[in-house]
């Protein structure tokens, strides 16, 4: 039987560009950090798992860590298969202006193509920021993949400035998450890397002008432990 | 001039996983006066949960407004036929409204959360012995290969719609967002192919050169091969795609120039005069 070649050219599934943005300014130091350090290594098995049910999607990661300063921590877009957590380190101020800035630089179309899936950003921090936010957010909110971006925010302890994360979300109806512990910290970590993972990789199509709360309808998100007064960050 | 029709449409690989039906529609009307084809794509999100009715109808819709509109009375003048045609978008949102009304039954009373519920996207094409009129709300796509191997893209693409954000015929606006253009047959070269596509096929391939080099691979394989031969391989073709591709279901429809007047193993709706 006569075989025809399937009409055109290479085919690929869809790229989903995951990036982390991590505060590692001096308030970090000591358990914050070493505890953001172990939720995100912790989770990786998790997301390959669920980047592996969808092969319709090629999770790419990459990481920024903001203290005095921007800059990649992983600069390479990783597959999610080859993601591996080298520790980050805490000193400095928070310059999570310049992160968003860092980011919003690799959201151009010419970068990422429209068939690209949208790109999930997790803010993780622990303080409030120190250069202009502001200008971070409209760097990014000029792309038009920073727009369509999904946005999750991740508060450490107490002192996190909530007001801004939830800037940076853009969407009332997601709210930014509240890590006090260390328990939570991992679950909210976790539940980024594959139940936003998940949603961001097979979204059905939105209404243009019926969107106001983001490209990808973002799933529940865990609840906050009750744990001892002590453990409370 | 004699059009021959070739299609077909897969269920997503990723709709199969999760249990989902195939959203995407397609059909085709022929007759002496004219050859219209048409395919949709409902939005598929737990917000449209009945898009694959919504496709259906909207499909339904345009067989039978472009019929309608190829047997007017606007005779063969270019500028009664474009006046006319400056109607189809209000007339078409008209006409899938009033289907979607019918089949809701009235099980939703407020008009936008009816509409939003069938939520779809279309792309059409018509061809009657002067012209060709094409037409599109939302994403998707319509090109066009010339008797001279040109591709064209004859409507306008919407830059601004990126990842998974499209125009539907649901939106309280959505007459704003129907394209349509003309291409009368006494400019040459004439449409040797006509491609319409849900977008679940363009984003199967890497970029958009091996997309279309798609239309060119179709016609070569149809002029060696023969339509039959591609209408039997296309389902194939058509899953393997979305296996390897954007895991979305996947329709795609051509309407080729032949000199046959065989039509393909294809639905041929016979509409009432």
């Amino acid at each position: 039987m006569e075989i025809i070649k399937r009409p055109g050219g290479a085919m690929a599934n869809r790229p989903l560009h995951f990036f982390w943005l991590a505060d590692c300014s001096g308030s970090m130091y000591g358990e914050k950090i070493e505890q953001l350090n172990y939720a995100i290594r912790n989770a990786i098995k998790p997301m390959q798992d669920v980047a592996a049910d969808n092969p319709n999607a090629q999770v790419m990661v990459r990481a920024i860590k903001f203290s005095t300063g921007a800059q990649w921590h992983i600069a390479t877009a990783t597959p999610v298969e080859e993601f591996k957590w080298d520790n980050l380190t805490s000193n400095g101020v928070t310059d999570m202006g310049l992160a968003l800035q860092l980011v919003a630089e690799q959201l151009d179309v010419s970068q990422m193509p429209e068939r690209c899936l949208p790109p999930v950003l997790v803010l993780v921090s622990d303080g409030q920021p120190t250069d202009d936010f502001n200008a971070g957010l409209a760097a990014l909110m000029s792309k038009p993949w920073g727009k369509k971006s999904v946005r999750i925010g991740i508060g450490i302890g107490q002192d996190v400035d909530l007001e801004v994360l939830q800037k940076f979300i853009g969407n009332p109806e997601v709210k930014p998450l509240q890590a006090n512990n260390a328990e939570d910290l991992v679950k909210y970590i976790r539940w980024a890397s594959t139940v936003v993972l998940q949603a961001a990789s097979a979204p059905a199509s939105q209404v243009k002008d019926q969107v106001s709360t983001g490209v990808v309808p973002i799933p529940q998100a865990p609840i906050a432990s009750d744990v001892e007064a002590d453990d409370v960050w | 001039m004699n059009w021959q029709i070739i299609g077909d449409s897969v269920r997503g690989a990723s709709h199969k996983r999760n249990g989902k039906p195939n959203q995407d529609a397609w059909s085709f009307t022929q007759n002496e006066g004219c050859t219209v084809l048409a395919v949709a794509d409902g939005h598929g999100s737990s917000k449209h949960y009945r898009s694959d009715v919504g496709a259906k109808l909207a499909v339904q819709a345009a067989l039978e407004l472009l019929n309608d509109f190829a047997h007017a009375d606007t005779g063969s003048n270019p500028r009664q036929i474009k006046q006319a045609a400056d109607y189809l978008p209000s007339q078409l949102v008209q006409a899938w409204r009033a289907a979607v009304d019918n089949v809701d039954e009235g099980q939703t009373i407020i008009p936008k959360e009816r509409y939003s519920i069938y939520g779809t996207t279309l792309l059409a094409v018509l061809i009657s012995a002067d012209y060709a009129l094409y037409l599109q709300i939302g994403d998707g796509d319509l090109l066009v290969l010339t008797e001279d191997g040109q591709l064209h893209t004859p409507l306008p693409k919407n830059t601004n719609l990126i990842a998974n954000e499209t125009y539907s015929l649901c939106e309280e606006k959505a007459i704003y967002h129907v394209e349509f253009s003309l291409q009368f047959f006494d400019h040459k070269p004439l449409p040797a192919l006509i491609f319409l596509a849900t977008d679940g096929y363009a984003n199967s391939f890497t970029d958009s050169v091996d997309f279309q080099q798609a239309v060119q691979d179709f016609q070569l394989h149809i002029a060696t091969h023969g339509s039959d031969k591609i209408q039997d391989c296309l389902a194939d073709w058509l899953n393997e795609t979305s296996e390897q591709g954007s895991g979305d279901d996947v329709t795609v429809a051509m309407v080729l120039l032949t000199a046959d007047t065989n039509v393909a193993n294809g639905e041929v709706i016979m509409l009432p005069e």
